[in-house]
Parts: C-alpha cells; structure tokens; sequence
C-alpha cells in the first residue's frame, strides 16, 4: 500500500476530535489492546522476575559450586544406589583441594540433634565443616570470627550460630559470643555467628544450622570417618564444567572404578539445576506469550470492527467532509490515524495496568518481577502496529465512500 | 463581461445501470454570473440534484463541458476539486449535517480544517461567521440544544466561512417549519445582497424559489425554463 504525504497536525487534530466525540467507543475499542499488552508486560515481568529469582538462589547456594555426594544420583536430584553411600573420605578432599581451578574445597558431615544453652534448647542441624566454608557458600559472619585450619587440626570444640539457632538459644539479644553449648553434651563455645541467609530454593531454613569444624565433628558427634557431601568452588565460573570433569575421573581413579561401570558418586553442578529451572520458566514465558499475543490479536480485531462499524454509523460525516473540500486521502489519514491513536493509547494504558499487575503478583508471590524498557517500548510499537494493519482496511473503506450516497444515508 | 462563476455547455449525465441506462441530465447549458442568487426547480427525478452534485464536484458529468470561475472542471484531479471545495464553495443541505456532540463554532471551522487555516485565524472567522447568521450567542451549542432553524444557520455559517464564490444550498429548507423557512431565507437574501455571495438553491417549493432573482426550472434532464423572478414561477 501507498499513502501519500500525510499532514499530520491537522489529521491528529481531526482524529482526536473524532475519538473525543465517541469517548465511551473509544474507551470500549481500547479495551481489547489494553488486557492485550497488560498481558504481555506481565508476562515479560514474571519471566524476568523467574530468571532474577532462579539466578540469586542459584548463587545463595554458593559461588561456582559443585557438590559432591555418595552414591549414584540422577539430575532430578532424587537418590538412588544409596548403599554406596560412605565412600567419600578426607583424602578424597585433600586430593580434589590439588586439582588445577579448584580454589576451595569443604566436606560436610551432618548431625541432627538437641542443642542446650543455658535453660534454653533447640534441635537444628550440625555442620561439621572447613574454614573454606563460608567463602564457597558466599555466606558472610555477622558478628565474631569463624574457626580455622588449626581449630580442625585441633579438633576444637568451637561453633558458629547460625541466625535461627542463635535467636532460639540466646533469646532477647544476648551475645552468644564466648558461651559455651552442649552438642550431644559435649560443650562446645561460641566463636561466632552467621548473617542470615534466608530459605533455600526448596524452603528449607539455611539459618537453622550450627557449623563447627568437620574433624571434631567426625570425631566427637558421629565417630565415623565418612563424609556427608562435599563442595567444591571452582576459580571461575567458565571453568566449572572443567573441574567437575576432573573431579569425577580423579575419583573414578582413587575409587578404582573401571571405565563403563557405574560412579559410586555423584556431582550436582549447580548450573545444570540453574538451566533446567530457568528452562522451565522459559517455557512457561512463551506459554504466556501466546496467550497474550493470541489476545493482542483478538483486540486488533476488536479495532477493525468497531471502526468498520464506525465507518457506516458515520457516512454522512464522511460525506459533509468530502463535501466541504476534506480530500480522499484526508478522510483515509482521519481514520487510520484513528485507529492508531485507540491502539497506541491503549498499549500504553496496558503498560501501566501491566505494570501495576507486575507489581501486585510480585508482592503477592513474593517474587520479583521487572519490567524492562525493551518491553515496554515492544509492546506500545506493536499496539502501534496493530492499529496501522486493522486499522487500514476500514479507512480505505471510508475514503472510497461515494459522497453523494454518503450525504443522502440514513 | 466578468468571467461566470458556472459556465456548462451540453452537460450530460447518464448512469450505466444494469437494462437501459438513465438519463439523468440530457444537454444543459448554463451560465451563472457572479452574485446572482439562483434557484433551481423541478420535479423529483428532473434532474436538478444530479445538476447540484456536478456544480459542486461531488458527481462528474458523463459529457460536456463545465467551467467553475473560467477553469475547466472536468480536467482537474479530485485532490485538486477538494482544494477549490474547501475554498471557493460552500455546501447547505436538506438535513444540516453538523457534526453530533461538536460545538456550532467547531461545526464551522471544519472547512477551514481543510484549507490549512491556522488555528486562532479558523476561531475568529468561524465566530464572525456565527455572527453573520446570527448565533453569536450560540456559538458554543452543540446541535441537538439547537432548533432546526438554529442548525440550519450554523449550516449557512460553515458554507460562507471561507468566502466561497459560490454556496450550493439542496432544499435547506425542507425539514423546517415555515417561519424558519422564512428566516433561512431571508438570510440567503441578505447574504446575497449586502455581500454579493452567488447562490444556487435547489428546491421544489415555490415560495422558497420565489426568494431568488432567477429561477431556472428542469424537467426530464433539460432546463424547461430560465426566467427572472416573476408570477409565473408562484403560479407554477
């Protein structure tokens, strides 16, 4: 199609006097691009929220982490072959802390129990850890100082609270730091104590924890030499993918498995978690595309009727204003201009129903949900674009219309 | 002698229908001088409607010749009949055709909207315009709190507003009762007299033709008879 020149000052002017005389008509054929776009920026919100949301947890859990557990398991993370369940040791970890890219290695052995302080007790769960611990876990102290590799050597009877422990154990603000607690009654002090962390991605409350050093907690809680996990940070997030794969063939080799054979261990690369969870979103990001493009449509459509319908309603306008000298392409501008103020006026009323929707789910779900620029340029464009495309045919309609018919219609 | 403002030679009008094609206008020559008020009569299907739409651009002719202020019409693109639309004539018809929800004042600036006219110029012409016809006090109505008659006059004010050389009225008094009638009329009169606007008028009641100074009648698609304003033509 070829327009010619369009003058737009007076047409905009024409046009909006048009619509103004039509407001509720006007408002009603807007409706279907606003629910449209306000469905498109919400959209866009919670799966960019989704991808914030996976991404910070993912690093909550640690940085460019790998962990290492006993027995085989599968991606999905549901355990099988759990009676090759103690095969990884202290030695396994000395080794790994060697491999090139490896900047920390911590083992992990874990203890459910009574804790008591004073007149108060809690049962939470032991961590017997390495000083490399709170570095790999990104997980600062919030007051007091962490053990260190001579508290392992020593077997020291040394813990770090947790927020959760330390409110339920020293409630009222009291200074753990220095106390001493009973750990399976044996009496352990208080070097420190751990910023909050918050629910992990599955609930779970990461606060709820004590850390002590691995080695007394081998020797003093669980008498066993074997590991519960182990975590393992690599340099840099490229090389993640690296380490992992020299950490199984190490371990393949210290455990003597044949090639072919199944490991007696497993390793959860965090980022395979991250792909299939933000992969997730995805998919149910372009589910709701559809569902808002399949409504943008529905309100394009919506366009093109009422103005068809306010192109008849209308003849004899369009005859006065052929007769008092509007020219062919004057009374086709009027009315596709029409059409792109409804729709571009109402892609940008969805923005902000969009935006104010955004941020209700987001308040609601406790999920952060953003609404970048791109897409509210996108979608304002597209309304745009909508009202130009059904927009047209109705206005090549009207500018056609014999004048002398369209005087004399009733 | 001055240039006419309508000058047609051998006009004809045919519409191709399906069967025998209609003769609508079978051969007219006229000319109408400037500041002559004209009006046009005859029977329905006479052929003086079509007459007005070809005088005002709105249909074109099927043969002959028609010169509008010396320029010959049937050469001229459409873009170029809107531009001498909107500035050199003026449209009055049987039904108003204001714009609903839209103030008198905005009803007669629609012209100027599309000659180009600036947007404080358009305001004082189209009040002046009010003025002239008599709304002053109604300029910022909207029709339906005006009378028929009241309507008719904004009509009147938008079709002389750009100083057309030429207003075109098709029975505007037809859907008015005889007092307003007489008030429209009167104002084609003044209009015609005190500013020397040339006007066609079709009807096809007597006593609004009687108005006029020349009365043209049509029958069958040719002109039966031109005469100046005379008995004959109330008799008829």
């Amino acid at each position: 199609m070829r327009l010619p020149p369009l003058k737009l000052p007076s047409t905009l002017r024409i046009a909006l006097g048009a619509l103004a005389r039509n407001r509720s008509r006007s408002l009603l054929t807007m409706l279907g691009v606003v629910i449209g776009v306000a469905a498109v920026i919400i959209t866009v919100a919670i799966g960019a929220g989704a991808r914030t949301s996976v991404a910070s947890q993912i690093n909550g859990l640690g940085s460019n982490m790998l962990i290492l557990l006993p027995g085989s398991v599968n991606l999905g993370g549901s355990r099988t072959g759990t009676g090759g369940a103690s095969t990884l040791t202290i030695a396994d970890g000395l080794a790994i802390a060697q491999l090139p890219h490896v900047a920390a290695v911590s083992p992990t052995v874990t203890v459910r129990t009574q804790v008591v302080a004073g007149n108060n007790n809690w049962q939470t769960t032991i961590s017997g850890v390495a000083p490399s611990y709170t570095f790999i876990r990104n997980w600062p102290l919030a007051s007091g100082t962490f053990f260190s590799q001579h508290d392992v050597d020593a077997t020291a009877k040394v813990a770090v609270l947790g927020q959760t422990v330390e409110t339920n154990l020293f409630p009222g603000g009291a200074d753990p730091i220095g106390r001493t607690i009973l750990i399976r009654n044996v009496p352990f002090v208080v070097t420190g104590t751990l910023s909050a962390k918050g629910q992990s991605s599955v609930g779970q409350d990461q606060d709820d924890t004590i850390l002590i050093p691995f080695s007394s907690a081998l020797e003093r809680l669980t008498g066993q030499t074997t590991l519960a996990s182990m975590l393992v940070s690599a340099d840099d997030s490229s090389n993640i993918a690296q380490v992992q794969s020299e950490v199984t063939s190490l371990l393949e080799q210290r455990h003597h498995i044949v090639a072919g054979a199944p490991d007696d261990f497993s390793i959860r690369n965090l980022q395979d978690i991250a792909n299939a969870a933000s992969a997730t979103a995805s998919v149910m990001q372009l589910l709701l595309a559809g569902v808002a493009a399949v409504s943008l449509l529905v309100g394009g459509i919506g366009i093109m009727n009422i103005m068809l319908v306010s192109v008849t309603e209308r003849t004899r306008e369009i005859g006065l204003r052929v007769a008092v000298g509007a020219r062919r392409t004057a009374i086709l501008w009027q009315f596709l201009v029409e059409a792109v103020v409804l729709s571009t006026l109402g892609g940008a009323a969805g923005v902000i129903f969009g935006g104010v929707g955004s941020v209700a789910i987001a308040t609601l779900a406790k999920w952060p949900a953003t609404v970048p620029p791109s897409a509210v340029v996108l979608a304002v464009a597209f309304s745009a674009l909508v009202g130009v495309f059904f927009g047209y045919y109705p206005a090549a309609k009207a500018s056609r219309l014999d004048p002398i018919v369209a005087l004399r219609f009733e | 002698m001055a240039t006419p403002v309508v000058a047609v030679r051998d006009l004809r009008r045919i519409y191709p229908l399906a069967g025998e094609p209609v003769v609508a206008l079978a051969g007219i020559d006229l000319d109408i001088e400037a500041g002559e008020f004209v009006a046009v009569m005859g029977p329905s299907g006479s052929g003086k409607s079509t007459f007005m739409h070809i005088v005002g651009f709105l249909d074109r002719p099927t043969s002959g010749t028609y010169r509008f202020e010396g320029r010959d019409v049937t050469e001229l693109s459409e873009d170029d009949l809107a531009g001498i639309r909107s500035r050199r004539l003026g449209f009055v018809f049987q039904a108003y055709n204001l714009l609903p929800r839209t103030t008198a004042v905005e009803n007669v600036e629609l012209p100027m909207l599309y000659a180009g006219v600036g947007e404080a110029e358009r305001r004082t012409a189209a009040l002046a315009a009010l003025d002239e016809v008599g709304l002053s006090k109604q300029a910022f109505h909207r029709p339906n709190q005006l009378s028929g008659g009241q309507q008719q006059r904004v009509a009147i004010a938008r079709s002389l507003v750009n100083n057309p050389s030429l207003i075109l009225a098709d029975e505007p008094t037809g859907a008015l009762d005889t007092r307003a009638s007489e008030d429209v009329m009167a104002l084609f009169e003044r209009l015609n007299h005190e500013r020397g606007i040339t006007i066609m008028l079709v009807t096809h009641e007597p006593d609004v033709a009687a108005h006029a100074k020349r009365i043209v009648t049509f029958r069958d698609g040719i002109i039966l008879s031109d005469a100046p304003r005379a008995r004959e033509a109330v008799t008829q």
